[in-house]
């Protein structure tokens, strides 16, 4: 398509032309930055590969989203990263718990090996007191029947007396009424 | 470049191996008068940028679907003239702007010596062309700067060429009034 200046493919649209348009008036008279067209066809291949790489990216993305298939899988997926997810938390939880009781158990057994406490007498109250655990008993540990008032130091920094307190109390097998010293 | 017709542009542009180079001659064939068409109406280089590029990559786009119903560059001209008008539409939308309003930004436009190199003459006529409603605009600036068959511009525009005679008629008439009254 050529463009003509003021000279129109036939005498009918000839007609059309206004006279007071002269011939300069067709030539450009807009600017256009230098290069401009040497550069164009550049920039718009770059955008259309960018653009290609997009629609791909959103292609396969919904093709995965609409797919029953996929969808159902991905909810299998998430569920079990879920459970995955919680169930070693809770493994630990109960692991802590079970060392912390079996450092308890050797503590005592390790005091009761030292004779620090007769491993025949009932363990009636315990209180708990900074950094030692009272443990008193209902039967005589003196040749004078007087009771006794023993304390656990903890030499197990791991372990408070709230830990003994608790461990005592959950294993106890009969609890007399407390005496007083 | 020149030598290659629409014809067997669009047949390398449907082998892979030549794909983008197919398009890349399709852009450098048509860029020039794509962006005429589109500068014209919308004065400023910066925005003419972005509809001619939005316009290409459309192109792009949907050139894998052209059935050749009609001519590429008739195909092609379309696009940028529904570009074209989407973005005087959106201007008007997203700024809240009255039609007169971009009216008289596009005058400031063509009085900017930055944008129009053009003489005094020149100026009044894209001045008079402002005044012109959107289409009939667009019916003078294809039918007297790119010198366009009204079978053409029926296509592109989607109107009839009656209608296509009346409006540059009209636009002819209203552009002489313009500036004999000065």
């Amino acid at each position: 398509m050529s463009a003509e200046k003021n000279i129109p493919p036939n005498d009918e649209e000839r007609n059309e032309f206004s006279p007071i348009f002269p011939a300069s008036i067709k030539e450009n008279s807009f600017v256009v930055p230098d290069g401009y067209f040497d550069e164009l066809p550049r920039i718009i291949q770059d955008r259309c590969v960018n653009l290609n790489k997009k629609k791909a990216f959103t292609f396969q993305l919904k093709h995965i989203i609409t797919n029953p298939q996929y969808i159902i899988s991905l909810c299998l997926v998430l569920i079990a990263v879920v459970f995955i997810a919680i169930y070693p938390k809770q493994k630990q939880v109960e692991k802590t718990v079970v060392a912390q009781n079996n450092a308890i158990e050797s503590k005592l057994n390790e005091m009761i090996d030292n004779n620090e406490i007769d491993e025949s007498l009932l363990v009636e109250t315990i209180t708990a007191d900074t950094d030692t655990v009272k443990v008193k008993t209902n039967k005589l540990l003196t040749p004078d029947n007087k009771k006794q008032e023993i304390n656990l130091n903890l030499e197990n920094p791991e372990i408070t007396p709230d830990d003994i307190l608790k461990y005592l109390q959950e294993n106890e097998e009969e609890i007399e009424p407390d005496e007083t010293l | 470049m020149d030598a290659m017709s629409d014809k067997e542009l669009l047949e390398l542009f449907r082998e892979e191996s030549s794909h983008h180079y197919a398009f890349n001659l399709i852009v450098r064939k048509y860029q020039q008068q794509v962006y005429m068409h589109i500068r014209r109406m919308l004065i400023d280089h910066d925005d003419t940028n972005d509809v001619v590029q939005d316009t290409f990559i459309k192109v792009w786009s949907n050139l894998i679907n052209f059935k050749e119903e009609s001519q590429l560059f008739t195909w092609i001209y379309r696009i940028a003239t529904n570009e074209t008008l989407s973005f005087l539409k959106k201007k008007r939308i997203n700024f809240f702007i009255p039609i007169r309003d971009v009216e008289n930004q596009l005058l400031s436009k063509v009085m900017d010596s930055s944008q129009v190199k053009g003489d005094m003459v020149q100026k009044k006529l894209q001045s008079a062309l402002l005044t012109l409603p959107e289409k009939q605009r667009l019916v003078f600036n294809m039918k007297y700067f790119d010198n366009m068959k009204y079978e053409d511009m029926s296509a592109i525009l989607g109107t009839s060429v009656g209608a296509l005679k009346a409006s540059f008629h009209l636009a002819v008439k209203k552009i002489e009034k313009y500036i004999t009254l000065g």
